[in-house]
C-alpha cells in the first residue's frame, strides 16, 4: 500500500511538473499582441487592425482587437487590461495625439513595447516606434493636382478631421504650403467634420448656402469626401465643384472609377500594419533600438491612374 | 514735528525716498527680464536650424553628389527596362514604391510653358526630352534625391518638411525668376536637377525635374 501510495504521489508530482513546463514553454512560443484602434466604425481603421490581426497570426503570434471608439478613456482601459493581462506588444492606432501619450507610456513603464500605426504621438518617447503615413508630402502633391485643376484660380472649402489628431494638421499644413502660394485660389470657409461622413454632407449643406459659389472641396478624408459628394449631389452641383480626398477608401475608388471625386490619395494601411507586427517580431527577438518614426509612402489616385489602384492599397 | 531744511516733514521723505527706490527697483528689474513664449522661443531656434541644415545641404552636401549625377537619357534608359533595379539608380526615403533621382546634363530649350520648359538631351537613338519645372516646385524631391539627409538625421518630422520647403523656396526665388527673364527656344542650357517616379507607374511621359541649376550656355 505504501508502495502505490509513493507511486500515485510521484506520478501527481510529475503531472505537474509537466503541466508547468508546458506552460511556460506555450508562454514563451505564443506571443501575445494587442491591437488597441481608434474606431471601427470606419471601414478603414477595420482593415488596419484585421490586416495586423492576421499578420501576427501567420507569424504564429496571438492577437486581439480592442476598439477605443475615439475615446480616451476607454482606451486607457485597454491599456490597463493589456498590462495586466501580460501582453507582449502593443499596437496602438492612437485617439489623440496628446491624450494618447500617457495611456502609451503606461505600457512602456511596465516594460511592453508600443508601436504606433498612422497616428503620431506628439511624444517620442511615449512608443517604441511610430509607423504613420507621410501625410504631408501626400498632400503637398494633391495640392499641386488642385491647383492645377482649377487652373489657378477659384474658391474652395476645407473640411478639416478631428482637430486633436496630427494627420488633420499634417494634410492640411501640406495642401496649404502649396494652395497658398496661388494668390488667386481663396479659401471661403474651414471647418472640422470630425473625419466623419455624416457631418460632413451637414457641414458642407450649411456652408453652401452662405457660399453657393464654390469651385472645389478639399476634405482631409475619403469619408468626409464622400459626404460632402452626397451634399453636392443633393444640391445639383457635383459636376461642377470638384471634391478632393484622402485615405483611398473603397468608396472613394468607386466614385473615382465613375467620374465622381476628383482625386484621393491612397494610403497603404496594410504596409503600415505589416511594418508594426515585424517591429514587434524583431522586439521579441531581442532587437531594442528601433527608428523613432518610419514614414510609409502615400500615392495619388486621379481618373487617369484609377485602374491600377484596389481600396485600401491593397496589393 | 521735525522738519528738514526746505520744510518737508521727514516722515513723509522717508516715504518718497523709499517709493523713489521702490520705483528704481521695479523699472530695473522689469528691463532685466525678457518674457516671451516658450513656443515662440522654440519656433525661433528651430527656424534658425532648419535654414543652417538647408543651406549646408543646398550648398555643400548636394552639389557634390550631383557631380556625378548620371545623364538624364542614359538614365531614363535604365529605368525603362523591365525589371530594372530602380534602388542602384535612385533613393527611397520612405517604405513604398517612391524613388529619388538625380541628372545632369547639356541640353536644347525646345518649348517654354506656362509651368515648365521642355528641355532636349542627346541625339538619335540616344535622345530623350524631359519638362523642367518652373512653377511647381514644392516637394521632397531636391531634398531626398541624394541621400544625405535622413529623417533620422533631422529628428522631427516639422523640421524635415520645412528643410524641403526652404530648398524649393531658394530654387523659386533664386534659380527660376532670373532663368525665366533670359529663356528662348532653341537656347543650349546645362542643368542639374532632381525628379520623383514612382515604381508601379513605371517611367510616365509627364514628370517635371525640380532644377538645382539652370545655366544658359549660349
Amino acid at each position: 500500500m505504501r508502495i502505490v501510495n509513493r507511486c500515485l504521489w510521484m506520478g501527481i508530482l510529475l503531472s505537474l511538473l509537466i503541466a508547468c513546463g508546458r506552460g511556460e514553454a506555450d508562454k514563451t512560443q505564443q506571443k501575445q499582441i494587442a491591437i488597441i484602434v481608434s474606431t471601427l466604425n470606419n471601414p478603414w481603421f477595420v482593415f488596419l487592425a484585421e490586416t495586423a490581426r492576421e499578420e501576427a497570426e501567420s507569424r504564429g503570434y496571438v492577437a486581439r482587437i480592442f476598439d477605443s471608439q475615439n475615446n480616451t478613456s476607454l482606451e486607457s482601459d485597454h491599456f490597463e487590461n493589456a498590462v495586466a493581462l501580460g501582453y507582449d506588444a502593443i499596437l496602438l492606432n492612437a485617439t489623440d495625439s496628446d491624450g494618447s501619450v500617457a495611456n502609451a507610456r503606461k505600457a512602456i513603464e511596465a516594460g511592453i513595447p508600443v508601436f504606433c500605426m498612422d497616428r503620431e504621438l506628439n511624444n517620442p518617447n511615449a512608443a517604441t516606434s511610430q509607423i504613420v503615413s507621410d501625410s504631408y508630402s501626400g498632400c503637398v502633391e494633391l495640392g499641386g493636382l488642385f491647383v492645377r485643376s482649377l487652373g489657378q484660380k477659384g474658391k474652395y472649402v476645407e473640411l478639416l478631421g478631428l482637430v486633436g489628431d496630427n494627420n488633420t494638421w499634417n494634410r492640411s499644413k501640406g495642401f496649404h504650403y502649396v494652395v497658398d502660394h496661388f494668390p488667386e485660389i481663396k479659401m471661403v470657409a474651414q471647418q472640422s467634420a470630425d473625419f466623419d461622413r455624416n457631418k460632413a454632407m451637414e457641414v458642407l449643406e450649411s456652408i453652401l448656402q452662405a457660399h453657393p459659389d464654390i469651385d472645389a472641396v478639399f476634405c482631409g478624408n475619403d469619408a468626409m469626401a464622400m459626404g460632402a459628394y452626397q451634399a453636392l449631389v443633393a444640391a445639383g452641383k457635383d459636376k461642377k465643384i470638384q471634391v478632393f480626398g484622402f485615405d483611398g477608401s473603397e468608396d472613394a475608388v468607386s466614385s473615382i472609377q465613375s467620374d465622381g471625386l476628383a482625386a484621393t490619395v491612397m494610403q497603404f494601411p496594410q504596409k503600415i500594419a505589416e511594418t508594426a507586427v515585424a517591429f514587434s517580431g524583431e522586439y521579441f527577438e531581442g532587437k531594442t533600438s528601433f527608428p523613432q518614426k518610419t514614414l510609409v509612402d502615400v500615392e495619388l489616385v486621379t481618373p487617369a491612374n484609377v485602374s491600377i489602384y484596389s481600396s485600401y492599397g491593397k496589393e | 514735528m521735525v522738519k528738514n531744511d526746505k520744510n518737508i516733514p521727514s516722515k513723509k521723505r522717508r516715504a518718497l525716498k523709499y517709493g523713489l527706490i521702490g520705483l528704481i527697483a521695479v523699472f530695473l528689474i522689469y528691463h532685466s527680464f525678457d518674457v516671451v513664449s516658450l513656443d515662440s522661443r522654440k519656433k525661433g531656434g528651430d527656424e534658425e536650424d532648419v535654414t543652417q541644415l538647408a543651406d549646408a545641404y543646398f550648398l555643400q552636401s548636394l552639389p557634390k553628389v550631383l557631380a556625378d549625377a548620371p545623364e538624364p537619357c542614359t538614365l531614363l534608359a535604365a529605368l525603362s527596362q523591365k525589371d530594372q533595379d530602380w534602388a542602384s539608380y535612385g533613393k527611397q526615403t520612405n517604405i513604398g514604391n517612391r524613388y529619388y533621382f538625380l541628372i545632369r546634363g547639356e541640353g536644347n530649350i525646345q518649348e517654354i510653358k506656362d509651368s515648365y520648359v521642355r528641355v532636349a538631351f542627346g541625339e538619335g537613338e540616344q535622345a530623350c526630352s524631359l519638362r523642367i519645372a518652373t512653377v511647381y516646385i514644392f516637394g521632397n524631391e531636391i531634398r531626398d534625391a541624394s541621400g544625405k539627409l535622413a529623417l533620422a538625421d533631422v529628428g522631427e518630422l516639422t523640421k524635415f518638411n520645412a528643410i524641403s520647403e526652404k530648398l524649393n523656396k531658394r530654387v523659386r526665388e533664386e534659380i527660376i525668376p532670373e532663368f525665366l527673364e533670359k529663356v528662348q527656344v532653341g537656347q543650349k542650357i546645362q542643368i542639374t536637377g532632381a525628379f520623383a517616379l514612382n515604381r508601379r507607374l513605371g517611367v510616365t511621359d509627364d514628370f517635371e525635374v525640380m532644377p538645382v541649376q539652370l545655366q544658359i550656355v549660349d
